[in-house]
């Protein structure tokens, strides 16, 4: 399934039942799953201070690169930001 | 780089700036005074609308449709064009324009500045389009099967405005003009892929190749089809007589495919771009069929056996290049041939769309022209008039401007044209818009025309 995130609109975005949201990093784009490797919480809510989302249920930070590493795949096209997921991801 | 100052204006030009001026002042790029060419190996530039250092900064998405896109493509093409044989029985008389435009010096002019325009050309897909995340070869496959079963859920944009235009038939040979800039030389892009040694890869592109050459028999070759809807349509088949109403972005869809092809390590992009074409065009083809047919009033085969065709073939090709060409490249190469795929195959579907929408536009500015026509002073605020003065039978090759203009006429006769049918004329008094963006050029029909052309605020015109 493809949806189509309009970057200059609100970062966080449902797929299915997955929350994902947008997290920039040297000039590129990636769609995150907001998912706190700790207990689950909604990353896309937590604050960004030294290249980690704190995460706001435990504190738990959750550095960019990862977050990068472990992206989903998706394309940025102009400022449109397509976000696939896999069948039975969910 | 080496720098050269200009005689006449002190200007310190480039090597690529001095290239560019004797290229495009070379004798097969000069005008002839015809809109239409008369032989393959005419392409008129406007030579002296390059201005030192134009094509230094890259084109922008959304400024496709401006003059310097328009030239900038025009010389790409002729250059790339200069790698392909053209004859037309017609013209055998011009041996020395089929020596000339043919020339080593010229073409290897052509090919020196190619990678500059092309970085000019195409250099924007390269920051508007990135492919992050994770993908496996299964997420790619499917995420492009998915985008092209999207496309077939409804009728192509290009063909509803086509359909739906105040003249249809007018509407679909001026696509069919902008579609002879690739389709007369077909696939010939695609054999500057093959040479060399890849394994099955290059055997299942040839497989492609044959079909496109109609297996050696020359009646069924894409090119001849293309040539019968032409002349079904009343329109010539010499290749590029239409070269000057080529819209910069109908230009860029072919000289994409020499960019792709032409440069190895485009490869993995070649791949999705081709993806892409040969999945979207048997739903688009088959409603340009069906278009034609109405605009037309014949059910005449001639005229639509080349979009009919391509309905047939191209889902074999569709389904040929996916698993004989893409899939493996993912199985062999992995991550990297997986994100340059995506991106070609994201890059031939945003310039297919950025071209159909300047084509749509064409069409409405062609088909308002005479309409558009008013007497002097009818119109709001102006910048001051730039005077011109011209004699008979002079031809103001197509161009564009970047801001929108009114042009009115003093004295004499002018013919005014935005394609190979929308055409006007403007006599003494008489004003028209021209909205920036728009393809146009005129020729005098008097023994003299005097008119002046002034800045409009942008806000007053639609393009």
């Amino acid at each position: 399934m493809i949806k189509t995130v309009d970057l200059n609109a609100p970062r966080a975005v449902l797929i299915g039942d997955e929350t994902y949201f947008v997290v920039r990093s040297s000039n590129r784009v990636y769609a995150a799953r907001s998912h706190c490797p700790h207990r689950g919480g909604p990353l896309h809510l937590g604050d960004l201070s030294d290249g980690a989302i704190q995460c706001p249920w435990h504190g738990t930070k959750v550095p960019v690169h990862y977050l990068c590493q472990t992206a989903v795949p998706a394309i940025r096209i102009r400022s449109s930001f397509l976000i696939f997921q896999r069948e039975g991801t969910t | 780089m080496k720098n050269t100052i200009h005689g006449r204006t002190g200007l310190i030009l480039s090597d690529f700036d001095v290239q560019v001026s004797r290229f495009a002042s070379s004798k097969p790029f000069r005008s002839t005074g015809t809109v239409e060419t008369s032989s393959p190996w005419q392409r008129p530039l406007r030579g002296q609308d390059y201005a030192h250092g134009m094509f230094a900064a890259s084109a922008r998405a959304d400024e496709l449709s401006t003059n310097r896109v328009l030239l900038g493509n025009q010389i790409l093409f002729n250059s790339y064009d200069q790698d392909l044989l053209y004859l037309d029985d017609r013209s055998p008389a011009d041996y020395p324009g089929f020596m000339e435009f043919y020339d080593n010096k010229l073409g290897a002019m052509g090919r020196a500045m190619r990678p500059t325009l092309e970085s000019f050309a195409f250099s924007f897909l390269d920051r508007d389009i990135d492919v992050s995340g994770s993908w496996t070869s299964t997420d790619a496959v499917a995420y492009m099967e998915e985008t092209l079963a999207s496309f077939e859920t409804s009728e192509p944009p290009l063909v509803a405005a086509l359909s739906g235009a105040q003249d249809p038939r007018a509407a679909y040979r001026t696509l069919i003009v902008q579609q002879a800039s690739d389709f007369l030389s077909e696939a010939s892009a695609m054999a500057r892929a093959l040479p060399g040694n890849y394994g099955p890869a290059q055997s299942a592109l040839m497989r492609v190749l044959i079909d496109e050459f109609g297996y050696g028999v020359h009646r069924v070759k894409h090119s001849t089809l293309f040539e019968d809807t032409m002349r079904q349509a009343d329109l010539d088949p010499m290749p590029h007589r239409y070269f000057l109403y080529y819209l910069p972005t109908s230009l860029m869809l072919a000289n994409f495919f020499h960019y792709v092809c032409g440069n190895k390590y485009l490869w993995f992009r070649y791949l999705g771009a081709l993806l892409y074409t040969e999945g979207t065009i048997p739903h688009f083809n088959r409603h340009v069929s069906r278009g034609l047919k109405n605009a037309f009033g014949t059910q005449a085969k001639a005229l639509t056996e080349y979009f009919d065709e391509h309905v047939h073939i191209d889902r074999h090709h569709r389904n040929m290049v996916l698993k004989n060409l893409v899939e493996p490249s993912f199985e062999r190469y992995g991550d990297k041939a997986i994100s340059e795929v995506l991106r070609g195959f994201e890059s031939f579907r945003m310039l297919q769309a950025l071209a159909d929408a300047d084509l749509v536009a064409q069409v409405a500015f062609g088909e308002r022209l005479a309409q558009s026509v008013g007497r002097a002073g009818a119109t709001a605020i102006a910048g001051e008039p730039v005077p011109f003065v011209e004699t008979y039978n002079e031809l103001s090759l197509p161009h564009i401007h970047d801001q929108d203009e009114l042009l009115t006429v003093e004295d004499g006769e002018l013919n005014f044209f935005a394609s190979q049918d929308g055409h006007t004329t403007l006599c003494a008094g008489d004003s028209i818009i021209i909205p920036h963006g728009r393809l146009h050029g005129s020729q005098v029909r008097s023994q003299s025309c005097r008119y002046n052309v002034r800045r409009l605020q942008r806000k007053e015109v639609e393009s």
